[in-house]
């Protein structure tokens, strides 16, 4: 009775040690995912002020949270397009702005990370005397090389990721910023009714998005925030924020609402709304993005109505079904 | 009595439509700037230790963006099989600024070896409205040869030579995973041997 008694509790013993034991293999064997990449870059964005024929360093930090994997680092250069920006190789011309960095690891170097490793490249920026007093825009991208697999496939793709952290270089001898800016868009989106002429009408339960678009004819990008302020008839009047945002030198942007409430969507004026007539103002302030000087301030307005449309075509369809049940009651008490 | 009803009915009304228009405050809050670091050649500094002789001395002003959020990329498999559909999650943990960009491209075809073949690009069922790299279409048909793509849904589309977005994210301050699907239909002419392509997916913050 005793010994049956004893093994049980022995068995169940061995098997937790046993199971303490083997748990960090297991652990390790289905963790990680096969052929997974899991990378970080620090920092994301970087801008720089200088001024022609000097050099700067900049430090980069490159994280393989995954399996154990190559990577290389690569920098593409930024064109901007009305539309906003394409991406390309460097120009092999543009060679006004030097990238240098022990054993060139910037230049498509093949380095081994481990797992749970950093690794930090730092770069040094130099300037020619004689660069052209612009902007240029730069993404250096982590690259991860993946291997084909060893057992060859008939049809094989292989992924080859990138995490990019923009460079946004400004070359100027004085350091002033050439900013030239204009809000060449500013309407409200969303309405119910159709537009008549220049007046636009909204129904209080209409979701408003104002759509916000700068223009930068400048030679350097810019910095902008600002607000979007909603005025009743009657003198009420609330403020928006605006996402603080860079625009690139000649180029156009759409400026969003900040996020102000996790309960509405980014971008959408809440609503409901007061019936009568409104005036959407936004002031858009201009920065310099290395000093945060003020350049300029920027107004826009736009004028809308908000009616309570659909309100009142369920009230009013409530009131009939009301009055005509009223009405028979009424008749069946009369009789 | 109908009289007292009637003025009954009607005071309830204003009431009711009162009640509903009455103005609403619209709250906002203070838009925190995001958080700067700027760094000389010996020391870091803060944005408003800056001044025009700073610059003037040291030549550059450097100013970088001090995550709290690391900017990260997790890719469930980066070599794929394609004898069978391969399905592929991307996540993304956004940066502080809270919206990225995902761009994908194929700069070289799906060729085999040597080069002599290759695999084309799917232009999928439709060939009066085929897919391209900026449109997604059906492609079911298993008489239509090709390489393609789908994100989120069943709609294909053809890689394209040269970086084009792809996913262009609302502001987030979690996780967003995608699913990709890569599919690949070879003709029973494509010649026999070992084909590979290589695609390149890079995500990009919001400046």
């Amino acid at each position: 009775m005793h010994c049956h008694f004893k093994r049980p509790i022995l068995l169940v013993v061995s098997l937790i040690i046993f199971g303490l034991l083997f748990y960090p293999l297991y652990a390790k064997e289905v963790l990680p995912v096969a052929n997974g990449v899991n990378m970080s870059l620090s920092p994301s964005y970087t801008q720089l002020l200088i001024q022609p024929g000097k050099s700067v360093d900049i430090t980069y930090e490159l994280t393989n949270w995954g399996d154990p994997s190559t990577f290389s680092f690569h920098i593409y250069q930024f064109d901007t397009i009305d539309t906003g920006e394409t991406l390309k190789k460097r120009d092999k011309n543009d060679e006004a702005i030097h990238f240098s960095s022990p054993d060139g690891e910037h230049n498509d170097q093949r380095f081994f990370l481990n797992s749970k490793k950093k690794k930090e490249l730092k770069m040094t920026i130099s300037v020619d005397e004689n660069t052209v007093q612009h902007d240029y825009y730069y993404a250096l991208t982590a690259h991860n090389e993946p291997a084909w697999n060893t057992d060859e496939k008939s049809l094989a793709a292989r992924i080859k990721t990138g995490l990019s952290s923009m460079l946004f270089i400004t070359v100027s001898r004085n350091g002033n910023i050439d900013s030239e800016s204009l809000v060449d868009l500013f309407t409200l989106t969303g309405s119910s009714y159709p537009a008549f002429g220049t007046i636009s009408i909204f129904d209080s339960f209409d979701v408003i998005r104002p759509v916000i678009s700068l223009k930068n004819n400048g030679r350097n990008f810019i910095s902008v925030d600002g607000e979007l302020t909603l005025k009743n008839m009657f003198g009420l009047s609330s403020s928006l924020p605006l996402t603080s945002s860079m625009v690139l030198s000649e180029s156009s942007r759409t400026i969003p609402l900040a996020q102000t409430n996790p309960r509405f969507n980014r971008g959408q004026i809440p609503t409901l709304l007061f019936p009568g007539k409104y005036t959407a103002t936004v002031r858009i302030i201009i920065h310099n993005p290395h000093t945060k000087e003020t350049l300029a301030t920027l107004n826009s307005s736009y004028q809308f109505f908000i009616i309570p449309g659909k309100l009142i075509v369920i009230v009013v369809l409530l009131m009939l079904i009301l009055f005509m049940y009223i009405f028979k009651k009424q008749n069946r008490i009369d009789k | 009595m109908k009289k007292n009803n009637a003025v009954l009915y009607l005071l309830s009304f204003i009431f009711y439509i009162l009640y509903f228009i009455y103005p609403h405050k619209i709250h906002a809050v203070t838009l925190k700037s995001p958080q700067y670091r700027i760094e000389t050649n010996t020391s870091k500094e803060e944005s408003h230790a800056y001044t025009p002789q700073s610059f003037a001395q040291k030549g550059y002003i450097l100013t970088s963006r001090a995550d709290k959020n690391l900017f990260t990329i997790i890719i469930s498999q980066n070599v794929l099989d394609l004898l069978t559909p391969q399905h592929v999650s991307i996540t993304i943990a956004p940066p502080d600024s809270g919206v990225y960009t995902l761009k994908a491209f194929k700069p070289d075809p799906f060729t085999n070896f040597d080069g002599s073949s290759s695999i084309p690009d799917t232009h999928c069922d439709l060939k009066k409205k085929p897919c391209n790299p900026h449109e997604a279409q059906v492609w079911d048909s298993s008489l239509i040869y090709g390489f393609g793509y789908s994100l989120n849904g069943s709609r294909f589309r053809p890689f394209s030579k040269t970086p084009i977005d792809i996913v262009r994210s609302d502001f987030s301050s979690q996780k967003n995973t995608y699913q990709f699907i890569l599919k690949t239909v070879p003709s029973p002419d494509q010649p026999q041997g070992t084909y590979r392509a290589t695609i390149h997916i890079i995500a990009f913050p919001d400046f």
